[in-house]
């Protein structure tokens, strides 16, 4: 199993803005990497690119020790070469082929015998749950099942590399849920490294092992998905990740005894940096909280007004007003706030992150208190 | 029981053309009928096969300062013609008042039969024109001859009919395709006529010096010549124009022994468009040949029995066969402003008033029409079919 | 009983039923009843077959169905027509497939040189009169075997031309298949340039060679189209007129139409009628094949994605000959046709190019009198042509009007009463003529309408009759769009106008039309172009009073006069890329929009 790095990769199309910029990744052996982003930042072109389908204008891809691209030593291994499987959006079935022919058919390519081909088939379709339909044409099935047997497809000759771009994206949100564990367990089982694209950014966190987050084609943050949501490089890694999103409270800093003094509109509030960090005095801050680090709790240091109460049965997301900011909080469990009534919170955990409003990069992480 | 049936038909045909005689002569005046025409005013239309008649309508009306709506001329080929003035009549449609049509047979079972059409003449055309009045009063004779590429045919060459199914000859004849121009198809009809079929058969021994032996399916020397005429290669083109351009075309690739069988007006038109490159291809036409050098057949004027303006019509008529309704007067302009100039200098057109002069170097019509095969409408009517389809099954 | 006539009140009450009602009405009286008469009409003697039938014109007869079927004639008059229009239809779709598809593969996935200069001339014979390469081919090839002075290439080459070469099924494969070429590139490139890149991607990764991607992926996934070129350029050339007259009659090479042309000017016109019957049940047998594999499981819809980029094929060193030889094919399908149009329309004496010899008389020189060589003035001062210019302009612009107005009523009718009977029933009426060749058509309504039918008086040789034909002919093309638009606009539109009170006319001119106004100007402007290049629907229904510019093209050739056809012929196409140009400029709707717009 290959480890795969890409070495200042760039993509631009003909005369326009970039749409991969000097992107450098090492996808270890073995991971489940999520490219993640909104739509247009590259995600898709990044992958295209290492499965050889997309020519990079600028840097070099390695798979292991072997160069598959190179623009300086004008390598470029063509794709069926790179023995990578490659999983698209629409599943890109060949609508005149059965199931059973669409699936084979890459296998007969390698020139396989025809009993192993056969056996292959059997196989994985019953690894798949698609035995059934093996006769059956793409345009008789169900979104579920060409998905299925997209995925047997491209299974089938046993790829090092499986690159999936956006493979759920056209399912209903139940059988989007089924094929994430199923997702899952296909990874674990076939030891392959995984590169998976998506802007869902649950779908990021709840599959991969690595998170790699980028905006207009430059990334911004790589890391395992815990890591990404619990300490953002910035505070459009913060707003990304996590519904409902991260609160961001514009204030302005004075750093006081280790900790810092920050000043926003409606209240005063005292910060506590995990770890020493620097500010200037009076530095435009941006504060980031939490939604579920807002704790309400009638003992709580701040009053503010209910606007708005979803219930799911799970948890409840609260839209709350205090004294003119507003703030989106989460409280466990089965409740239910009255509109309009009157709630009391606390602050609570140290994973508050403080930005650099100017720069928007994180800061520190830290805990908070109600400055009297 | 089909013999007896054509017997039938054939006495009818002669009947109803026979039932009108000479003192039917209508009494009316040139001067006369103008002025009814004139005062009737609503229109004038003529169709016809030839393409003079259409300047001749145009020259009638601006000499006659005849001012009324519509006073147009419209050439149609026979087929056409046939079918459309037999619906617009049947349908009581305003069509034409007078037509100049050719091919007898079918225009006198179709049209004259059906009373359609009708015949007419008055005292002034019966002076000029004699017997021709009936049964259809002939306005022009044209004549169909063999016309040669005199660069690759010796003069004299061609005497004998029976040389277009000869294989020295194959593929060089040319006519227009008999399923397309009707007097085509009866000049072929004719030939099966027993005193033609007589004539025939000698004039195969003269040329083949052997005695003529006919095939299973053709029933006289006739259909024997149609048959090997066809088989030899006879080119069945599209019109007589195009055919005597392509026969005496400066332009040849190599050298064939060229010839058709086409209106001797070609010839002379020709004549004049080779003169553009003088000193090459000229053509030439045979008059001493067995037994027939072609055909000669009458283009009738009629008048239709729904017209608008008849009086107008036979004004125009009765017009016609004076020299001026011939040659032009040199004066009276057609539409588009050129001077009407009829058939000044035309090569095989000749009218039916035998005292209008034929043109120079063209010979009389009586003379024609010794050496070739008159048209008989009642023979062609009954005979039409039976050489269609005997055509279609040997081509 | 007093319910019954609610029922009634109620249906009526709604215009659209009205509306379809009078539609049947109409349709019956000028589709359905014209199918029976010309069954009728092949039992019965016609004034001309009076002489071969020896039976009173009108009465029964048996004649024409044992002739054609039971007789030492069948094989001239109808088997061999037949063998001869399906086996160069045949070819003729390979021609189109070939040198169509291959045109589009070139333009669409590969770096061919000069592509937008040559997509824009290869569809050009598509706005041509059909007729156009057929004149051209005779232009350049004409033998002096057949008869006439040899064409532009043996005066230029002196290499003599054979005679299947000129004349025959050769040249009018050729022909035929060069004219639907463009459907073909039209249909399949449409296919390749939104054919989901992902699906031959997809093949790559899984180590597809480049030959079996090709046969096993790319050439089935444009199968659906091939077909569909296929069936379109199959029966049009089964109905195609002009082409087997030009180049079929010099060697006698008949098909069905010059058949059933020659039949029915002919002495025999009740084997005509037969004919035509013949061929409209090829047709319907064309169609029903068309649904049956429409119908079958493999067939899909061609799936389009978000194409990506599709890499382009690299010809590399086949680069510059091939984009030369894809020039060449277009400017002979495009050009070049119209510089022999122009060349022939100004010589003296055929076959020979020289300058002398050249001359403008037959566009605008005067009259020489009528025994002269050129005895008829040029056609730009030939009182004969202006008139049936304008006639052609009248009727094309009535068609228009005609089958635009009916087309849309009839899509707007359609849609909202989808499902019932009567919209069913209506739906199938407008879309027969489309099944009907233009010639088998025109061969009805000449047995229809020559007599007075009913209150309708005979229309024999009037212009209603052209007009009446065209716009039925015609009323598929609009009453398809009509109804393709009509789907697409919610009903809640004009409910909206109901419950406010808003009545039918105001609400059809108020909100209807104006939001369908692009599609009804193409509704309107289809029937038009293809109006004004139309002659097998006209030809056997013209009479002197009421030719158009087609077929006065086609009397002309008849007659030989060579260079006068040229010139009206350019005149023909000079109008209708007028027209085109207009439209495509007013609209914005490009010509390739209307391919297969049935």
């Amino acid at each position: 199993m290959p480890r795969i790095r890409l070495e200042h990769i760039t993509k631009q199309f003909s005369k326009g803005s970039k749409a991969v910029d000097q992107l450098d990744l090492v996808i270890e052996d073995g991971d489940f990497v999520s490219l993640l982003g909104p739509s247009g930042c590259g995600k898709t072109t990044t992958l295209r690119m290492i499965a050889g389908l997309e020519t990079p204008t600028e840097g070099e891809i390695y798979f292991d020790d072997q160069c598959v691209f190179s623009q300086d030593k004008g390598i470029n291994i063509s794709p069926d070469k790179r023995n990578v499987g490659f999983l698209f959006q629409n599943y890109a079935l060949w609508p005149h082929m059965t199931v059973r022919r669409n699936i084979a058919f890459g296998l007969e390519n390698m020139k396989w015998e025809k009993s192993r081909v056969e056996s292959r088939v059997k196989e994985i379709c019953d690894t798949m749950r698609i035995a059934e339909y093996i006769d059956r044409y793409p345009a008789e099935l169900s979104g579920g099942q060409q998905q299925r047997v997209a995925i047997a497809r491209t299974l089938a000759p046993n790829p090092r590399v499986l690159l999936m771009d956006e493979p759920l994206s056209n399912l209903d949100a139940k059988l989007r849920n089924d094929m994430r564990a199923e997702l899952k367990r296909l990874h674990m089982n076939t030891g392959a490294t995984f590169i998976y694209v998506t802007h869902d950014q649950s779908e990021a966190m709840t599959l991969s092992s690595k998170v790699c987050l980028m905006k207009l084609g430059v990334l911004q943050q790589y890391s395992p998905p815990l890591e990404l949501y619990g300490s953002p490089q910035n505070i459009f890694c913060a707003d990304f990740m996590g519904n409902p999103s991260m609160n961001f409270v514009p204030c302005k800093g004075t750093p006081r005894d280790g900790a810092i003094e920050l000043e926003a509109e409606s209240f005063s509030l005292l910060f506590h940096p995990n770890s020493p960090a620097e500010i200037r005095s009076g530095q435009e801050l941006v504060l980031g909280i939490r939604p579920e680090a807002v704790k309400i709790v009638p003992s709580g240091g701040i009053e503010s007004k209910v606007i708005s109460s979803l219930p799911t049965g799970l948890d409840t997301i609260l839209s709350l007003n205090a004294r003119g900011t507003i703030l989106s909080a989460i409280d466990f469990g089965i409740v239910d706030y009255k509109m309009d009534s009157i709630i009391r919170f606390t602050f609570e955990g140290n994973r508050f992150v403080l930005f650099d409003k100017e720069s928007t990069n994180q800061i520190t992480l830290g805990s908070l208190s109600l400055r009297a | 029981m089909k013999k007896l049936t054509a017997l039938i038909l054939a006495c009818l045909l002669v009947f109803s053309l026979s039932a009108c005689a000479f003192a039917d002569a209508d009494p009316a005046t040139f001067e006369e009928l103008l002025e009814a025409g004139k005062a009737n005013g609503n229109k004038l239309s003529v169709y016809t096969t030839h393409s003079v008649t259409v300047s001749s309508v145009e020259a009638f009306a601006n000499k006659f300062g005849i001012d009324i709506e519509l006073v147009e001329g419209t050439q149609i080929g026979d087929n056409n013609q046939i079918t459309q003035v037999a619906t617009e009549v049947a349908s009581g449609i305003s069509g034409a008042d007078i037509i100049f049509i050719q091919d007898g047979a079918r225009t006198v079972a179709e049209l004259v039969d059906e009373g359609y059409v009708y015949n007419w003449y008055n005292q002034e055309i019966l002076d000029k024109v004699g017997e021709d009045c009936e049964p259809l009063l002939v306005w022009d004779y044209c004549n169909k001859v063999f016309i040669y590429n005199a660069d690759y045919v010796e003069s004299g060459e061609i005497n004998n009919i029976w040389y277009a199914t000869d294989p020295q000859y194959a593929g060089t004849l040319q006519m227009k395709d008999p399923e397309k121009e009707g007097v085509n198809m009866n000049f072929l009809v004719m030939l099966t006529s027993d005193e033609n079929a007589a004539a025939l058969t000698e004039a195969y021994k003269e040329y083949y010096g052997k005695d003529l032996v006919l095939d299973p399916d053709c029933p006289n020397a006739g259909y024997q010549f149609i048959k090997m005429m066809y088989n030899n290669g006879l080119l069945a083109g599209d019109s007589d124009g195009n055919i005597a351009k392509a026969i005496g075309n400066p332009a040849q690739e190599a050298p064939t022994k060229w010839s058709a069988l086409i209106t001797l007006n070609k010839y002379v038109k020709n004549l004049k468009d080779s003169t553009v490159k003088p000193g090459e291809k000229t053509l030439d036409y045979v008059k001493e040949m067995t037994p027939v050098a072609g055909f000669i057949y009458p283009i009738y004027g009629l008048i239709t029995s729904n017209a608008d303006n008849p009086e107008l019509a036979k004004a125009f008529l009765v017009w016609l066969f004076t020299e001026d309704g011939w040659f032009g007067d040199g004066v009276t302009t057609q539409r588009d402003g050129s001077v009407f100039v009829g058939m000044t200098g035309r090569f095989g057109d000749y009218s039916g008033n035998q005292a209008i002069p034929v043109a120079d170097g063209d010979s009389p019509v009586t003379e024609w029409k010794k050496i070739l095969i008159q048209e008989d409408p009642i023979f062609a009517a009954e005979h039409r079919a039976d050489v269609e389809d005997f055509i279609k099954m040997i081509k | 009983m007093n319910r019954k006539l609610n029922k009634v009140k109620s249906f009526l009450s709604k215009p659209y039923n009205i509306l379809l009602i009078l539609l049947l009405i109409f349709l019956t009286y000028l589709v359905v009843l014209p199918l029976i008469s010309i069954i009728r009409d092949t039992f019965v003697v016609h004034a001309s077959e009076k002489s071969r039938i020896k039976q009173a014109v009108g009465s029964f007869t048996l004649y024409h169905w044992l002739r054609a079927f039971a007789s030492n004639f069948s094989s001239i008059l109808i088997w061999e027509p037949l063998w001869h229009s399906v086996y160069t239809s045949v070819l003729a779709c390979g021609v189109s497939i070939l040198i169509g598809g291959g045109f589009a593969w070139l333009v669409a996935r590969t770096d061919m040189m000069w592509k937008k200069v040559l997509t824009k001339l290869f569809i050009f014979p598509y706005i041509m009169p059909s007729w156009t390469l057929a004149l051209a081919w005779r232009n350049f090839f004409k033998n002096a075997v057949v008869g006439g002075a040899p064409g532009i290439f043996t005066a230029v080459t002196g290499i003599a031309i054979p005679n299947w070469f000129a004349y025959g099924p050769f040249p009018i494969i050729i022909t035929t298949g060069l004219h639907y070429a463009p459907f073909a590139y039209i249909l399949i490139g449409g296919v390749l340039r939104n054919m989901d890149a992902n699906l031959e991607e997809a093949a790559i990764i899984l180590k597809t060679n480049k030959m079996r991607m090709f046969t096993r992926i790319t050439i089935p996934m444009v199968m659906p189209a091939v077909m569909s070129t296929i069936i379109l350029v199959f029966s049009s050339s089964m109905s195609s007129f002009a082409v087997p007259q030009f180049l079929g009659l010099p060697v006698r090479f008949y098909v069905l139409t010059t058949e059933m042309y020659s039949t029915i000017q002919g002495t025999n016109p009740g084997v005509g009628y037969i004919i035509a019957i013949l061929m409209i049940v090829i047709s319907v047998a064309i169609m029903l094949v068309n649904q049956y594999m429409i119908g079958t499981r493999k067939s899909y819809a061609t799936v389009t994605g978000k194409s990506a980029n599709i890499s382009l094929f690299h010809l590399k060193g086949a680069r510059l000959p091939l984009s030369l030889l894809a020039c060449l094919i277009v400017l002979c399908i495009s050009l070049i046709p119209m510089i022999s149009f122009i060349l022939q329309s100004v010589i003296l004496t055929d076959g020979d190019y020289s300058l002398s010899n050249m001359t403008l008389d037959f566009w605008i020189g005067l009259s020489k009198g009528g025994n002269d060589y050129q005895d008829k003035a040029g056609i730009l001062r030939n009182a004969d042509v202006w008139k049936t210019l304008f006639n052609s302009l009248k009727l094309s612009v009535t068609c228009a009007i005609g089958a635009g107005t009916v087309g849309f009523l009839a899509g707007y009718s359609i849609v909202r009463r989808r499902g019932s009977w009567l919209s069913r029933l209506v739906e199938n009426l407008t879309f027969i003529p489309y099944l009907i060749p233009s010639m088998a058509f025109a061969a009805i309504y000449l047995s229809m309408f020559s007599q007075q039918r009913g209150i309708i008086p005979s229309l024999y040789g009037t212009f209603a009759i052209l007009a009446l034909i065209g716009t039925i002919k015609y009323l598929p093309m609009a009453s398809r769009s009509g109804v393709n638009s009509m789907m697409q606009l919610s009903p809640e539109i004009e409910e909206a106008g109901v419950i406010m009170g808003v009545p039918w006319w105001k609400r059809m001119v108020r909100i209807i039309i104006p939001i369908e106004k692009t599609t009804i100007v193409s509704g309107y402007l289809l029937p038009f172009v293809s109006c004004m290049r139309e002659l097998s629907l006209f030809v056997i229904l013209v009479t002197a009073n009421n030719r158009v510019l087609t077929t006065l093209l086609f009397f002309y050739d008849e007659k030989g006069w060579a260079q006068y056809g040229n010139a009206i012929n350019l005149l023909i196409i000079f109008i209708v890329l007028l027209v085109n140009f207009i439209v495509e400029k007013l609209t914005g709707a490009s010509i390739e929009k209307g391919v297969g717009g049935k």
